[in-house]
């Protein structure tokens, strides 16, 4: 049995009976076939010796229980890491941040706990998943919408806590912007409630966010300070209508003022969907092109041969071939939600903005009624942007295999850029070069994501396999990228457990001024460093003090 | 109704899709066809939405490795045995995680094995209908 770091065998024995003592004997998990379910599907470093296994599991049924493991815990130095549904691919899985901590599995706990339409809310435990969200809601009939991550099967909980994100509409899309309060068992085994919770009587824990004081919440994104036992969530109500309008110019460099346009209107609240940037010259990007049995239109041959140039794809070749040939270099897909005359009229502002960029064209889809037949449903690539959670992600098309080894998931780079043309042009050509260079499975170009309102998210996904030496030469990668885009001021959002110190070690202002005080809070709350060490390479260093 | 509240644990309001624990809480089904319909709701809730429709994951991933030599939908093949249903769930393949007992239990696992690759003899009834669960 692997032990935790610095505890002795009789102590590890008499907590884990501690442990089973509280949850019962079922729900305790030792043996090397259990621990094994543990194990992130997606590592980079897969039976290496840096994998980062568990040394037990445990699944508690209620946030009470919680509370006793935690204190046991405390009492015998023993690492712990709470997972929700535990289905963090690509940044982690259900595996620990250190190796030999006990998960805390908490996909039992899978209450919603309140849930109201009126106001539009939703309280949850961590083992609640988008799906069951939705499945609950659709039961009771309930006129309320959700906004999911790609995949469906993760945790309202988990997502927010690791700063994901969704599909509908911006304000919903940032999962931990869209919570509102939290119940949290701290690592002293101390329950606590945020923002209005903390009153005991209150009536509007729900609805004002700020709370009373120092607003905490954020203290419990992406950290090790506490376990999350229920999470409120704001809800938005089903909008009337739907539909996609896509918006074509003819130039390159018209990325620059469509960008600088399109967040004007984003900030002015005009543009409220996710909006889609794809190049007809590469073959469209928007849904429709991923529709397996469709597939993305097949490349003109004249642009392909420009893309797949072993020198690089030269963009002003490939202007020039798209101008003579007719072909708008970018198309803009948008999502647009709302009664129809508020969508006709959001589409309205859009062209009349827009328009200032000479060959501009617009196309407006009709405008359907929700909730769309379900045999409309059923062939579109993502769900999504319907409030309708799905795992139509993981058909991801091209990367099977990579240095003819199997591919098994990814881990994502994802720096975070400015959300101007520049930027974007900036990164695609540099993305697209390490692509190049390193013979990645991917499409020759590849576009930012709009998901955040007012910077780009340009996560890129590279292959993870069961080879120590490709998955080596990934790890390399990841590191040349990380110091790429630090060299240009663009930081991760995000990041897989293998990279957490490297990340960490790029928000270096002032000689590291926020580790240190990121370290010095878990020194404080955390003092034998049991919660979730390791987790965002939050107190592993000298100066905060903290244990673990 | 414009104001629904509700204090009610999942597990307490019968919801076919409230967490495995639900499940396992209940007494274990008896007779053959609660088991399948056990099963078909437990494959209508973790596999049905990669490997029930051409245009899954699952289904797109097993077409491309099989060429159209087995089914490219889960609940049509006749070729699988239980044992290795049940190693898949629990080792993963390809972009398919493992599936942890907490999500899926033995008890649960066993019945989808035997739902997937019945013993010869015991075909399913209502294996093609189990699909569109979930929405
Ligand atoms: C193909 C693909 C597409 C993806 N698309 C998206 C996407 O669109 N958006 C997106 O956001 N992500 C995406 N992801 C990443 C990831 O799969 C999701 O974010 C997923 O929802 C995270 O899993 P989870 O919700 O089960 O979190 P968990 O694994 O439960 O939690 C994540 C981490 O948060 C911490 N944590 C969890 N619960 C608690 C708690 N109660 N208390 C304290 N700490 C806790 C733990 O450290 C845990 O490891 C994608 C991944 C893949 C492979």
């Amino acid at each position: 049995m692997t032990l935790p770091p610095n505890i002795s065998q009789p102590d590890f024995t008499a907590a884990l009976k501690a442990f089973a003592a509280i949850v019962g004997d079922e729900w305790l998990f030792t043996s090397d076939e259990d621990l094994a379910l543990y194990r992130d599907s997606y590592s980079v470093l897969w039976d290496e010796a840096e994998e980062r296994t568990a040394s037990a599991a445990i699944a508690p049924d209620t946030a009470e229980q919680m509370v006793e493991l935690v204190k046991i815990a405390n009492r015998y130095k023993i690492p712990i890491y709470p997972i929700s549904t535990g289905k963090n691919l690509g940044y982690g899985g259900a595996a620990p941040a250190l190796a030999g901590s006990v998960v805390l599995d908490l996909k039992r706990m899978n209450r919603i706990v309140e849930i109201d339409e009126r106001q539009g809310y939703v309280i949850v435990e961590p083992g609640v998943s988008y799906f069951d969200l939705y499945s609950y809601i659709q039961d009771k009939g309930l006129k309320l919408w959700i906004d999911c991550p790609s995949p469906g099967w993760g945790s309202l909980v988990g997502n927010a806590l690791d700063g994901g994100v969704g599909v509908t509409l911006s304000s919903y899309r940032d999962h931990f912007g869209a919570h509102c309060g939290m119940e949290v068992v701290l690592p002293n085994g101390r329950m606590m409630r945020t923002g209005m919770g903390a009153m005991p009587t209150a009536k509007t824990w729900q609805q004002f966010k700020p709370g009373y004081g120092p607003m905490i919440d954020g203290l419990f994104k992406q950290s090790n300070y506490g376990v999350v036992t229920k999470m409120g969530f704001w809800l938005m109500p089903p909008p009337e209508g739907y539909t996609t309008g896509t918006v074509t110019v003819p130039k390159y460099h018209d990325l620059i003022p469509l960008i600088d346009i399109i967040s004007r209107l984003e900030r002015s609240k005009i543009v409220q969907g996710l909006w889609m940037l794809s190049s007809p010259t590469t073959g469209t990007r928007g849904d429709e092109a991923h529709l397996v049995n469709n597939g993305p239109p097949p490349m003109d041959p004249r642009f392909a041969v420009i893309l797949n140039d072993p020198g690089g794809a030269d963009m002003n070749k490939l202007d020039a071939a798209a101008q003579a040939a007719g072909v708008p270099f970018w198309a803009c897909e948008f999502h647009l939600y709302g009664p129809a005359k508020f969508i006709a009229a959001q589409w309205d502002c859009i062209s009349d903005a827009i328009r200032a960029i000479p060959g501009a064209q617009f196309k407006l889809n009709p405008v359907r009624s929700l909730p769309l037949p379900a045999e409309d449903i059923a062939p579109m690539f993502d769900t999504g942007q319907l409030g309708i959670p799905s795992l139509r992600t993981f058909s991801l098309g091209p990367m099977i295999s990579y240095e003819d080894e199997d591919v098994v998931g990814h881990i994502f780079f994802s720096p975070v850029i400015p959300r101007t043309g520049e930027a974007a042009i900036e990164a695609m050509d540099l993305f697209a070069g390490i692509a190049r260079k390193y013979k990645l499975p991917y499409p020759p170009l590849q576009f930012p994501s709009s998901i955040f309102e007012r910077a780009f998210l340009f996560a890129v996904g590279l292959p993870v396999t069961r080879s120590a030496t490709v998955n080596a030469k990934i790890r390399d990668i990841v590191r040349e990228l990380v110091v790429i885009a630090t060299e240009r001021g663009w930081g991760e959002y995000r990041t897989a457990p293998a990279f957490y110190d490297l990340i960490m070690d790029t928000y270096s202002y002032n000689d590291h001024a926020l580790r240190d005080f990121l370290d010095s809070i878990k020194g404080a709350v955390d003092p034998n460093g049991i919660m979730s060490p390791g987790r965002y390479a939050i107190g592993t260093h000298q100066t905060g003090k903290a244990g673990g | 109704m414009i104001f629904v509240r509700f204090w009610l644990p999942m597990t307490l309001l019968g919801s076919t899709l409230a967490g495995q624990p639900t499940l396992a809480r209940e007494t274990p089904p008896r007779a053959a066809e609660p088991l399948r319909s056990t099963a078909s709701k437990i494959y209508g809730k973790w596999c049905s939405d990669c490997h029930s429709v051409a245009n899954g994951p699952g289904s797109v991933a097993l077409q491309r490795k099989y060429q159209g030599a087995v089914p490219a939908i889960l609940s049509q093949r006749t070729d699988l045995t239980a044992d290795y249903v049940r190693a898949v769930v629990r080792s993963g393949i390809s972009f398919m995680p493992s599936f942890r007992k907490t999500e899926i239990s033995d008890a649960e696992l066993a019945a989808l094995a035997d739902y997937l690759a019945p013993a010869p003899g015991a075909k399913a009834t209502s294996k093609k209908a189990a699909g569109s669960k979930r929405r």
